[in-house]
């Protein structure tokens, strides 16, 4: 069969539709009340790229960056200095992935450097989501898998409203060239629903093909119907009209040219009191891509993957579900294993640059293209979560490379760039590229306590798993993590800053 | 009607008669007043007094200016749909250009719902306001709020500091200062800061959005208003520096007041008539661009573009400009080249041609056609910008009103009524009611007018012929007729042939016509062979420059005139205009920093 590509034209037609709809409805709506304290929910969409090394064309210069000690309220733990700075927009952009396109979104940018998995296991499929034991399948039998936060946050209780009733918990999707290496990104519960059960690759739900994508996510859709209630500012523009109206220097005719203003914002007012409810309506649904591989080939990689990114925005705008998460799997994996001094290393980068140009710009532009009923785009509202797996060379387990994009409605502070890494030379023997940094945990917890979740949502020893990564009971290791002696293999020579990352708590400067 | 016109001047002036043969001549008088009064009747009495060095009569001919009296009552008008856009538009400046196309696109679908000004001459008479402003006006502020506070624009457009979350009280109140200003049009008072600063914080997490909203919908962002001035005696303010800036800006710039404004209203500049001077001589040299675009507005408003008619898509139409030479069909395309010729030819004389005054608007032989069509129409090539203007040839065009844009009808028949009403209400500012429907019914049911063989001048004659069409076209038809020199297409009629056709399109007739007429000018009656010569002495008389300084007038205060109070600041530009080395630049500065411009009288 061949392909048709006017497919993708026809689906976002569809999605217009859709999209038309609410700017259609939120006519009706007052815009003038859309400022109201509507509260929305943020949406996750986690981004998992299997490459590496990408450390030094994915993050901005490190120029211009300050120190900041962390850890300041307790005695016990070392001096740790980590640095930041304030992104700024320059030419080519803030770094070779994330070039000029980008600059727009700047303000709502998060890079995060120095961010470690603390097990070494060469591909880290859902290690960057939270499953650490995710890697090397088998090496470490002693620890059981577990959920990542994708699936942790859409099966936490009250993260849906109604128990989740006709909702889409999460949705999992992915394109993936090497299914031979396909350790997998989301992990869950095999009895999502109860929480319990063995962990286990989220294969049940895992699509690749946009149109079975939407017609599962879609499948019995009904509007769902969203109340505002206004607030509008008519009160205040119609205390400056009066003021002006009754002022000096108004003769009668102006008076009656200025109230009959006042008339007619009395008579808006009256119109923004009411109750309005916004709905969404059922996008077109993208054509089946032609075969049933998981990774269409290069020359129809593009479309796949900004089709799935339609459907998962779809899914967004019309409140089905608030996760999502993309297994952006493209190239070979072999890829992989090549150094920055390999004569094959501009081909890594030109693959890197491949998936920042065409998904991740693609997903940030469609989330904020759209206005919500806050006043914010849904990028504003959301956290879109990017993360490599190897770390600054290949099968590197620390500092893996991770973005944020949005602030989860104001939950996280945006427009940095924070380097984790200790940055006092005196107590971290190992400055530069292998210089220890915060656990990824902290980011984990991070973005779930932004979605909402508390501590208790996400304690697993509370679901009967004796291996936390998510949260510690005591604030100096985390008593449920992995101790360094049990598996800690990388760095033997290093005296490892990260036990003094506390596991359960939001990271410094977000 | 000239005998009529003659006893009037006779009994205006013949005190020296006796009582008994006044009152004969009143009797004439008086019946030729009650027909003239309702048609061709002069807004403005004038003498014909002349002096001055074009020839023409001086200021006093026209305006009777009274003593004590600076300006006429005018009332608070909000801004144009032109001025409310150009306004947001410079409100975007901050913001980078991509961005700023952005947004302008998105606020696009709202603009489009803004109601049109139409009402009178000048779109700035327009003062209505209903639900669809409202509603657009909020809509379009919270598109343009919502659109500035995001990504990028944050910072350009409200300061790098406020992208701290929360942002410091200081940063906010500096951006309600910035902001203020160029909204309010001046700056904000303590009280008014902190109003603003109050309702931001009570507005939560959407208080930024809610701030630059209600700026965009507030009265004194909406509304040209000027309440802030010394009240010098009851109901006359002396408007403030801020409030002159704004005048100034909205008369030349169609938008807020830029940096220079802000400036010199800032530093007292603008606190005289020899600052106000100096400061709009800078701004006709810095923002000539801008200045020349707002003059091409009030051509097109001054001659009513609005009204002038689409050509009929027929092939009467299309048969003409075949016989004539014209290329192609007449279209849109062709209108838009004849309409912007009008523009560009005012233009010219105003920034290009050194002292261009207008005399040369009414006599000039410059051409600055592009369209080769055009050109084509006037048997002259193409001009070149940055080349020498061509010239038009002499016998045949002259001025403004003998262009194409001027004449053509849409038609294949000339509309010798259009083209003298255009001149009594256009050139000469004296009024002419539009005939009722039942009397244009009448006279187009005529079955005895023979339309084939009868020239358009002819038919014209005979279908106004009945006294209750004569009591206007008697003043109207004569100036119509100057111009049956030209084809409806606005060609020139070479020998004077007209032809008719049957409704395929054939020639079932060429007959000759003729544009030799007598014209009544300032009371003075004129034989003219045509349209040229016809300007050439309307120009002559000094009416048509009075009725130019009355529309400029117009579009400057933003109201008609009223001649017992708006006469000594009219006299004054008139003289401005035709003073020596007057010109029509002069002139358009001349209105900015008149008195009359640079007070306000309150109505009761």
């Amino acid at each position: 069969m061949k392909y048709n590509r006017t497919t993708r034209r026809l689906f976002l037609q569809g999605s217009g539709h859709a999209l038309l709809a609410l700017p259609i409805l939120t006519s009706l709506l007052p815009r003038y009340a859309r400022a109201q304290a509507t509260q929305i929910a943020p949406r996750y969409y986690g981004l998992f790229m299997p490459y590496g090394p990408v450390q030094d064309n994915w993050h901005p210069s490190a120029t211009g960056m300050t120190r900041t000690q962390i850890f300041p309220a307790y005695s016990t733990l070392p001096v740790y200095e980590i640095a930041s700075k304030n992104l700024t927009a320059t030419t080519s952009g803030v770094s070779y992935l994330f070039d000029q396109k980008f600059n727009a979104f700047l303000s709502k940018m998060t890079f995060l450097k120095g961010l470690d998995t603390r097990i070494s296991g060469h591909h880290y499929g859902g290690a960057v989501l939270g499953n650490i034991w995710a890697i090397r399948p088998g090496d470490y039998p002693e620890f059981t898998s577990m959920p990542t936060i994708d699936h942790i946050m859409a099966y936490a209780p009250n993260f849906y409203p109604n128990g989740g009733a006709g909702f889409v918990p999460q949705i999992v999707a992915g394109i993936n060239s090497d299914m031979n290496h396909g350790e997998g990104f989301s992990y869950g519960f095999s009895n999502s629903k109860a929480r319990s059960g063995p962990v286990v690759h989220m294969d049940s739900i895992y699509q690749h093909n946009p149109k079975t994508l939407f017609d599962s996510v879609f499948a019995g859709f009904q509007p769902r119907p969203t109340t505002v209630t206004s607030t509008p500012i008519i009160d205040s523009v119609l205390s400056d009209f009066r003021k002006i109206r009754d002022g000096r220097a108004i003769s009668s005719e102006d008076k009656l040219a200025l109230q009959t203003h006042v008339d007619l914002l009395a008579q808006l007012e009256q119109s923004l009191s009411t109750t309005t409810t916004l709905s969404c309506t059922l996008p077109n649904a993208p054509a089946s891509l032609p075969g049933t591989q998981p990774y269409q080939g290069p020359t129809n990689a593009k479309l796949q993957v900004q089709l799935i990114n339609d459907v998962i925005f779809a899914a967004f705008r019309c409140q089905i579900t608030r996760v999502a998460s993309f297994n952006l799997h493209v190239q070979h994996y072999s890829k992989t294993h090549i150094h920055e001094k390999d004569a094959e290393f501009s081909t890594l980068r030109g693959n890197q640059k491949w998936n920042t140009d065409n998904a991740i710009f693609d997903i940030v532009q469609k989330l904020d293209s759209f206005v919500e009923a806050n006043g914010k785009t849904m990028l504003d509202n959301s956290i879109v979560h990017c993360a490599a797996a190897s770390g600054p060379y290949s099968h590197a387990q620390y500092s893996h490379p991770s973005l944020l994009f949005g602030s989860g409605n104001g939950q996280i502070k945006s427009g940095q760039f924070i380097d984790y890494r200790m940055q006092n030379a005196a107590a971290n023997k190992n400055l530069g590229d292998t210089s220890t940094g915060l656990l990824q945990n902290q980011l984990w917890v991070t973005i779930m306590q932004a979605m909402g979740l508390s501590p208790a949502d996400y304690n697993m020893a509370s679901l009967g798993l004796l291996r936390s990564v998510y949260n510690a009971s005591t604030d100096t290791y985390g008593e449920f993590m992995p101790s360094a002696s049990d598996i800690y293999e990388a760095r033997d020579n290093v005296r490892y800053a990260q036990p003094q990352s506390i596991a359960g708590r939001k990271l410094p400067l977000l | 009607m000239e005998l009529f016109l003659h006893a009037i001047n006779m009994y205006r002036s013949g005190r020296h008669m006796s009582k008994s043969f006044r009152y004969t001549l009143l009797f004439f008088a008086t019946s030729a007043v009650l027909i003239f009064q309702a048609c061709g009747k002069p807004l403005h009495s004038s003498s014909s007094s002349t002096s001055g060095s074009l020839g023409t009569p001086t200021a006093t001919a026209f305006f009777k200016c009274s003593p004590n009296t600076i300006v006429g009552e005018s009332q608070i008008k909000r801004l144009t749909k032109k001025e409310y856009l150009n306004t947001l538009s410079d409100l975007m400046a901050p913001i980078a250009a991509s961005e700023k196309t952005a947004l302008t696109q998105a606020i696009q679908s709202s603009t489009a719902l803004l109601p049109e000004d139409n009402v009178g001459q000048y779109e700035r008479y327009d003062s209505r306001i209903s639900i669809n402003h409202i509603k657009t006006q909020y809509d379009i502020a919270y598109v343009f709020a919502k659109r500035v506070i995001l990504g990028a624009n944050r910072s350009a457009f409200f300061g790098s500091c406020m992208n701290t979350t929360p942002p410091t009280a200081t940063c906010v109140r500096t951006f309600i200062s910035q902001f203020g200003l160029k909204n309010f049009r001046r700056p904000l008072q303590q009280a008014e800061i902190d109003e603003m600063y109050t309702f931001y914080v009570g507005r939560g997490t959407t208080g930024l959005t809610d701030l630059v909203a209600r700026f965009l919908v507030h009265p004194r962002f909406l509304y040209h208003i000027e309440t802030d001035g010394i009240e010098f005696s009851p109901r006359e303010l002396r408007l403030t520096p801020y409030e002159i800036a704004s005048r100034l800006s909205y008369l030349y710039l169609q938008s807020m007041p830029n940096t220079l404004l802000f400036s010199a209203a800032a530093s007292g500049q603008l606190s005289s008539i020899s600052g106000v001077q100096s400061v709009i001589d800078q701004l006709f040299i810095a923002d000539e661009a801008r200045i020349r675009t707002t003059i091409e507005s009030y051509t097109s408003e001054w001659l009513e573009f609005k009204f002038k008619p689409g050509f009929a898509n027929n092939v009467k139409v299309q048969s003409l400009a075949n016989v004539v030479g014209l290329t192609g069909t007449p279209d849109n395309n062709l209108r838009s080249a004849m309409l912007k010729e009008l523009q560009e030819i005012v233009s010219h004389y105003t920034w290009d041609q050194p002292d261009g005054n207008f005399s040369d608007l009414m006599n000039g032989d410059v051409s600055i056609v592009q369209d080769a069509r055009l050109a084509g129409i006037y048997g002259v090539p193409t001009w070149t910008p940055g080349q020498p203007p061509n010239r038009l040839p002499s016998s045949e065009r002259s001025g403004i009103f003998t262009r194409a844009g001027s004449i053509y009808s849409g038609t294949e028949k000339t509309s010798p009524i259009h083209y003298g009403v255009n001149i009594i209400r256009k050139v000469l500012c004296d009024d002419i009611p539009n005939p009722t429907q039942a009397i244009i019914d009448d006279a187009l049911r005529d079955p005895t007018i023979d339309y084939v063989n009868k020239t358009q001048r002819e038919i014209v004659h005979e279908m106004t012929a009945s006294s209750k069409c004569m009591t206007c076209h008697k003043v109207i038809n004569p100036y119509g007729f100057a111009a049956e020199s030209y084809d409806s297409l606005g060609g020139y009629r070479k020998n004077f042939m007209e032809y008719k056709f049957d409704t395929s399109g054939n020639v079932i007739n060429t007959l000759t016509t003729n544009s030799t007429t007598d014209v009544s000018i300032n009371n003075r009656v004129v034989t003219v062979n045509n349209a040229v010569q016809m300007n050439a002495e309307i120009s002559n008389s000094g009416k048509a420059h009075a009725c130019f300084v009355r529309n400029f007038y117009r579009f400057a205060q933003r109201r008609a005139e009223d001649d017992s109070t708006d006469s000594c600041g009219m006299q004054r530009i008139y003289t401005d205009l035709t003073r020596p080395g007057g010109s029509l630049k002069s002139m358009f500065k001349a209105m900015g920093s008149d008195m009359s411009f640079l007070n306000r009288k309150v109505g009761e």
